[in-house]
């Protein structure tokens, strides 16, 4: 076990790697310079050469990038060119909303599409299964903001039931913070629901193909223990796997929706980032979601291989 | 015609659903509304959808302005169907761009393997671990909001996957014993490319097309939804919804008419795609 995990980490090293070189070389693609790019073309030059001294941009590019991974290793991503302050410190400030959002969204999208993907891959071809697969892929085509928008209107505005936007941090007012996260998270949720239905259906699907299935049923087992006990058992591992490439989805979709509700997370910062040319952030964001990306899908592999032995053989 | 000795033979339950038409008639309908309003939309309409008028402002829908009028005044019929013009103009450039990069990349790799695989599946994987409209927003932030950059920065995100579906499935068709025949028989890797591979590959490419476009059409709302898309006061539906959230509180009958039609032109995307894929059963080649 430990020597798989090990190998598996060894393996996103290198990944790793190309991803810093990758945010590192982005900013350097722009036309002109950083610096200038955020000043404007009129700037004054001695102003232009000053902030490109402290940032440290007229050094030469290998020795600007060891400098940059050496401060990224000790967790220190440079200074913003906007707001002068210290990446790190900003990011880290907004990580509790981004978490509280996206923690939400993924336990409504679970407890949607786990039902759903199970009901429709237990009996394909069902009435069930077709309403189920017509709902995914009108679900599919809703836009995350066109949701939340349509949520934001009946349920806060017409029904006064939640707050339309805002948050609070869970610590200052706990009660309000939920209030709060409410619309936000069914937004994501029901966002990301449709993509993980659709895994599960198939992940489903393929396990109830299995012999043990009709020996189950010929022992007289109940079709819920069989569907539960031994259908998604066993289609597990291959759903834990699926769950880590939709982190992405709930990335994205957590950049939508905290744009729309107004909500102080890191989805905003990218967002702010890209808008006023703020380019050290967006190397510094293109890294640490890109490296979370491949740290969440390299923990759903070892999750997965914990689950299901036999994938540590292939 | 009816088949009754099959009804005696017990066979095992279909694997796939077994669709009612219905999905893909409801699909074909939408998607026909969808090009008729791209191609005759603004000719029927046939108002300016740059037009200001201020003193008509968030107008009700009338014989005049069929949707009513947003907060310039303009014609929203009008916007939309313009808008439709530049977002399936997006949409499909999107589309083109990652299948220009992703067939000749997959069938590289999967047909030569080696170290050339190697190397590009290595590349393909780092951009992988990008999520997709973070790419998108890493090529906007490069080359400023625009039409341009968002056919480049949509086209862009999707060729990793891209890519990797068409590399695995030049793996399954390289080694089908046709291959085989075929190199005995002395053709050429050119030849076996041209003939065996690329041919084989039309199944997939026909229904990634449909989904791609699907995708292409959300994304160009969504980064238009975050202002790095189309910027206004150009017309289409990612930049028709970022005018109409200003006003979201007060007129939200604007984002209202803004949306539908994305969902109504996904929608008929995700149902095509879905009724392609079980006809051509293009999960057999990838």
């Amino acid at each position: 076990m430990l020597r798989y995990a090990l190998g598996r980490i060894l393996l996103a090293v290198p990944l790793l790697f190309g991803l810093s070189v990758l945010s590192f070389v982005y900013v350097r693609l722009i036309p002109g310079d950083p610096v200038t790019a955020m000043l404007g073309v009129n700037s004054n030059p001695t102003v232009v050469a000053q902030l490109r001294e402290q940032f440290g941009l007229d050094r030469p590019l290998l020795g600007q990038y060891g400098d940059w991974l050496a401060g990224v290793m000790r967790g220190d991503f440079g200074v913003s060119f906007r707001s002068q302050l210290p990446i790190s410190t900003i990011i880290v400030d907004r990580i509790p909303a981004t978490l509280q959002l996206a923690g939400a969204g993924l336990v409504v999208s679970l407890l949607i599409a786990i039902p759903a993907g199970v009901a429709a891959g237990m009996r394909p071809g069902s009435r069930l299964d077709s309403l189920i697969t017509s709902a995914t892929l009108f679900g599919l085509a809703v836009p995350a903001f066109f949701l939340g928008t349509l949520l934001m209107l009946f349920f806060s505005l017409k029904l006064n039931l939640v707050p339309s936007q805002g948050y609070v941090p869970f610590a200052d007012d706990p009660a309000q913070s939920l209030r709060l996260t409410v619309l936000p998270a069914l937004t994501l949720g029901l966002a990301i629901s449709p993509y993980l239905a659709r895994l599960t259906r198939s992940a489903v699907l393929e396990t109830a193909q299995e012999p043990f299935v009709p020996f189950a049923r010929a022992k007289g087992l109940a079709p819920r223990k069989i569907s539960i006990g031994y259908v998604l058992r066993n289609a597990l591992p291959s759903l834990v796997a699926a769950l880590g490439l939709t982190v992405a989805s709930l990335m994205a979709g957590s950049i939508v929706v905290e744009a729309l509700f107004n909500w102080p997370g890191t989805g905003r910062l990218v967002t702010g980032a890209v808008t006023e040319r703020d380019y050290a952030m967006v190397e510094a964001l293109l890294l640490i979601y890109g490296g979370l990306f491949i740290a969440v899908n390299l923990a759903c592999e070892i999750a997965q291989s914990l689950l299901d032995p036999r994938v540590r053989l292939t | 015609m009816t088949a009754p000795a099959a009804v005696l033979v017990t066979e095992p339950r279909a694997v796939g659903r077994r669709r009612t038409p219905l999905l893909t008639v409801v699909g074909a309908i939408l998607g026909l509304l969808v090009l008729l309003t791209i191609v005759i939309g603004p000719w029927l309409i046939g108002k300016d959808p740059y037009a200001i008028d201020v003193g008509n402002r968030f107008a009700g829908p009338s014989a005049a302005h069929w949707l009513g009028t947003d907060e310039l005044g303009r014609d929203v019929a009008s916007r939309i169907a313009h808008g439709a013009r530049a977002t399936a103009l997006i949409a499909l450039g999107a589309v083109a761009l990652a299948t220009a990069i992703a067939i000749p990349l997959g069938v590289l790799t999967g047909f030569l393997g080696g170290w050339v695989d190697l190397v590009v599946t290595r590349v393909v994987d780092l951009f992988f671990a990008i999520p997709s409209l973070l790419v998108a927003i890493g090529v906007v932030g490069l080359f400023g909001p625009s039409l341009t950059t968002t056919i480049l920065a949509l086209g862009l995100s999707y060729w990793p996957f891209y890519t990797r579906l068409i590399r695995a499935a030049v793996v399954g068709i390289r080694s089908r014993p046709y291959v085989d025949a075929a190199r005995v028989l002395g053709a050429s890797r050119l030849r076996v490319i041209r003939t065996d591979i690329l041919t084989g590959l039309v199944p997939l490419v026909l229904v990634q097309t449909t989904v791609l476009l699907g995708f292409a059409i959300l994304d160009e709302a969504a980064l238009g939804f975050l202002g790095l898309g189309v910027q206004p006061p150009q017309a289409s539906w990612g930049s028709r919804l970022a005018e109409s959230r200003e006003f979201i509180l007060a007129h939200p009958e604007l984002a209202l008419v803004a949306g539908v039609p994305i969902v109504l032109a996904v929608f008929a995307m995700n149902l095509l795609s879905d009724s392609l894929r079980d006809r051509l059963d293009a999960k057999r080649t990838g």
